[in-house]
C-alpha cells in the first residue's frame, strides 16, 4: 500500500494514510484519488455558472404519480428550465412553455403536449401515449403503443420500442412561435419521418407515419375549458400551424419536384410562408423544408451556378429552403417567384428536367452540414 | 484541471497522441462533450448511432477523441473501442436520476475489463447546467468511486452545453496540486531535491509549482524512500 502525506496536511484522521488516499471532509467529498499536495484546503472552489445560481424546489418541475388530471405548465412558468415527468396515468398534459430537456417515465394513457424543448425529449417505459412534441432529439426506449406528432431537428431514434407512429408537428397557441425561437428551434427544420430503430426487427417494423390529414385534436384533445389551461388558445388547424406541414418520407405522388430558397433578409421566414400558402392553394405539396447555414464555397456545388451574387447572399445568414411537388410545379413556382416575390432574393428551380438534381443537390448538401 | 492535469502526467513529452474514449449512457452528452472539446457548434447534435471521432489539439497535446453510441443495445460493442485508451472518459447525466443505477452498473463493468485496466478515469458528471442536476461529490458517492483501487480517477462537475468544465486549460493553482500517486503505468514526477527533516522522512517538491507553491510538499516514509530506484521516478502503488 501507498504510504504518503503532506507535512502541512490538515488531515483528521491519521489512519487514513493507510488506505487510498482520499479526503472526505465535510464539504468536499471526494472527487478524486487525489491527495493534495500542501494543505487540505486548496484554493476556493471554482466558481460556475450553476453555483451562481438561485437555488429552486426541484419539485416545482416535476410531474410524479398523477392520475385521472389535467397538469402542465403555462407560458412563461417553465422559462427553459429542465422537465420531468414520471408514473402518471390517464392524464392530459399541457407543457406550453419552451424547456431544457424533458425526460418521461413509467406514463400509462396519456396525452401531452410539449413545447419546444432545446435538447432531448426521452420517453421510457411508457404506454399508450399520444403527444405533441417539438425538440431538438427525440428518443424512446421500451415504449409501447404511442402517437407522436413531432418536430424534431435531428433524426429520431427509438429503442426496443413498438407499436410507434408519426405524424407532422401541427399546433398552435400564440406564444408558441417565440418558444420556438427560445428554444434555438427552427420551424423549418423537422425530420418528423425518418426514424432511425436501434432494435430493429425482421418481419416487422416498430414504427410507421400516421395517415395523413390526421387531425390532432382526436389524439391530443385541446384543454378542458373548465381547467387552468383555458386561457391558452390552442388550435390544431393545419393551416395555423406555426410548423409547415410536410410530406416527408411519404410517398410522392409526382416525379416532379422544385427547389424554391429564400437567402437571409427581413423577411424569410413570411416569405416561406408565403410560399407554402401560394402553391399549396395551387395543389402542390411540400415534401421538406430546411433551414441552413451555406458558405461561399457550397453554392457552386449546390446550385450548379458561379453566380456571384449568390455567393454574397449566403453570408447574410442561413437560407430557407423548400421542396415542392406536383405536376407542373417548376413552371408554377417560377411564376409565383416572379409574381409574388420579384425582388427577393431566391433561387428556384429552372426546369423540370434538372429540378430533381437541384432538390438532391441541396438537401444532401444539408444533411451533410447538419450531421457531425 | 483533471483532464490536462492527467495528460501532463501521462506524456512527458506533450505533442504526442492521446487517446480518449468518451463512454456513457445514451442522452449523457458525450457527443456534446466531443464537439465542444473540437470548439464547434453544438446547437445540431444527432443521437449517436455508430461513432465519432475527432482528433483535436489541446495545449500542446493531439486528442484522438472517440465517441461511441450509448444506447442499451450498441453497449456491447464499446469493447472494440478499448484497445490502446489513454484516458476513459465516463460521461453521466447528473440531472437522470432514473438512471444512476443503470450507469452505475455500466461503469463498473468498464472498470472490470482488462482491456481498461489501470486506464485513469476521468467522470463528467455532465449537465449540471439542469436545476435536477446532483453535484459531483453526491455522483461521486452514489457510484462508490472511493472503492476505485487501481487507477487514477477524478470526477468532474461540468456541462457541456456551456462549456464549463470541459475545456482543456491549464489551470495553473491546480496543476501539480494533484496526487503523485501513480499507477505502474502512468505517473513521473521529476524531483528537484530532497530535504529531510526530523520526521524521517524525505521531501520533494513538485517543480512544476516552482514560486507560487513554495513549501508545498509531500512527504514519503523512509521505508518508501527507500524501495525507489532514483530520485527521478516516484511511483506509489495502491
Amino acid at each position: 500500500m501507498g504510504c504518503f502525506f503532506s507535512k502541512k496536511s490538515k488531515r483528521k484522521s491519521p489512519e487514513k494514510e493507510e488506505r487510498a488516499p482520499t479526503t472526505t471532509s465535510a464539504e468536499t467529498a471526494s472527487t478524486g484519488n487525489a491527495v493534495p499536495l500542501g494543505n487540505n484546503s486548496e484554493e476556493a472552489p471554482k466558481q460556475y455558472s450553476w453555483d451562481k445560481r438561485e437555488k429552486v424546489d426541484p419539485k416545482d418541475y416535476m410531474l410524479t404519480g398523477l392520475k385521472d388530471v389535467t397538469v402542465g405548465r403555462l407560458p412563461g412558468k417553465l422559462n427553459g428550465q429542465q422537465f420531468v415527468i414520471q408514473e402518471c396515468e390517464n392524464c392530459n398534459i399541457y407543457v406550453f412553455d419552451h424547456s431544457a430537456t424533458i425526460t418521461i417515465d413509467d406514463c400509462v394513457n396519456c396525452r401531452i403536449v410539449l413545447g419546444p424543448v432545446k435538447g432531448s425529449v426521452f420517453f421510457r417505459d411508457c404506454k399508450d401515449i399520444k403527444c405533441v412534441v417539438a425538440c431538438q432529439q427525440f428518443r424512446t426506449r421500451d415504449c409501447k403503443k404511442m402517437e407522436v406528432f413531432l418536430c424534431c431537428a435531428t433524426q429520431p431514434i427509438i429503442e426496443s420500442s413498438t407499436g410507434m407512429k408519426f405524424g407532422c408537428f401541427q399546433y398552435y397557441y400564440p406564444e408558441l412561435a417565440f418558444h420556438f425561437k427560445d428554444a434555438g428551434l427552427s420551424i423549418f427544420n423537422n425530420n418528423w419521418s425518418n426514424i432511425h430503430d436501434f432494435t430493429p426487427v425482421s418481419g416487422e417494423t416498430n414504427w410507421s407515419l400516421m395517415p395523413e390529414d390526421s387531425p390532432v385534436l382526436d389524439f391530443v384533445p385541446a384543454p378542458d375549458p373548465e381547467s387552468d389551461f383555458k386561457s391558452v388558445r390552442v388550435s390544431a388547424d393545419p393551416a395555423r400551424s406555426i410548423v409547415p406541414l410536410t410530406k416527408g418520407g411519404r410517398y410522392k405522388d409526382s416525379e416532379e419536384s422544385c427547389l424554391f430558397v429564400f437567402f437571409a433578409g427581413e423577411y424569410t421566414t413570411a416569405n416561406a410562408r408565403k410560399l407554402i400558402d401560394e402553391a399549396t392553394a395551387k395543389g402542390f405539396v411540400l415534401i421538406q423544408t430546411k433551414e441552413v447555414s451555406m458558405r461561399p464555397e457550397d453554392v457552386k456545388r449546390v446550385f450548379q451556378r458561379d453566380a456571384d451574387d449568390l455567393t454574397e447572399w449566403i453570408t447574410k445568414g442561413p437560407v430557407i429552403a423548400l421542396e415542392m411537388n406536383g405536376d407542373g410545379v417548376v413552371e408554377a413556382c417560377k411564376n409565383i417567384a416572379s409574381e409574388v416575390f420579384s425582388g427577393t432574393k431566391l433561387f428556384v428551380s429552372d426546369n423540370k428536367n434538372t429540378s430533381s438534381q437541384d432538390v438532391d443537390n441541396f438537401f444532401n448538401f444539408a444533411d451533410m452540414q447538419m450531421g457531425l | 484541471m483533471g483532464l490536462l492535469s492527467i495528460l501532463r502526467r501521462l506524456k512527458q513529452a506533450p505533442e504526442q497522441e492521446v487517446r480518449l474514449l468518451l463512454l456513457g449512457l445514451d442522452n449523457a452528452g458525450k457527443t456534446t462533450v466531443l464537439k465542444q472539446l473540437a470548439a464547434e457548434d453544438i446547437s445540431h447534435i444527432t443521437p449517436t448511432q455508430g461513432f465519432n471521432i475527432k482528433s483535436v489539439q489541446s495545449a500542446g497535446f493531439k486528442l484522438n477523441v472517440w465517441d461511441i453510441g450509448g444506447q442499451r443495445k450498441i453497449r456491447p460493442y464499446w469493447r472494440n473501442y478499448f484497445e490502446n485508451t489513454d484516458v476513459l472518459i465516463y460521461v453521466i447525466d447528473s440531472s437522470d436520476r432514473k438512471r444512476f443505477e443503470e450507469t452505475s452498473l455500466e461503469l463498473a463493468e468498464l472498470l472490470e475489463e482488462e482491456t481498461l485496466a489501470t486506464v485513469p478515469l476521468l467522470i463528467f458528471a455532465n449537465k449540471q447546467d439542469l436545476m435536477t442536476a446532483a453535484p459531483a461529490s453526491e455522483l461521486a458517492e452514489s457510484l462508490r468511486l472511493h472503492t476505485i483501487r487501481d487507477r487514477m480517477w477524478q470526477v468532474q462537475a461540468c456541462s457541456a452545453l456551456t462549456a464549463e468544465g470541459i475545456q482543456v486549460n491549464i489551470e495553473t493553482d491546480t496543476v501539480c496540486k494533484r496526487n503523485i500517486a501513480h499507477t505502474a503505468r502512468v505517473g513521473i514526477v521529476a524531483c528537484s531535491r530532497f530535504r529531510k527533516s526530523g520526521n524521517a522522512g524525505i521531501y520533494f517538491t513538485c517543480p512544476g509549482l516552482k514560486k507560487r507553491a513554495r513549501g508545498t510538499e509531500v512527504c514519503l516514509s523512509k521505508s518508501r524512500y527507500d524501495e525507489i530506484e532514483s530520485f527521478n521516478r516516484v511511483m506509489v502503488d495502491f
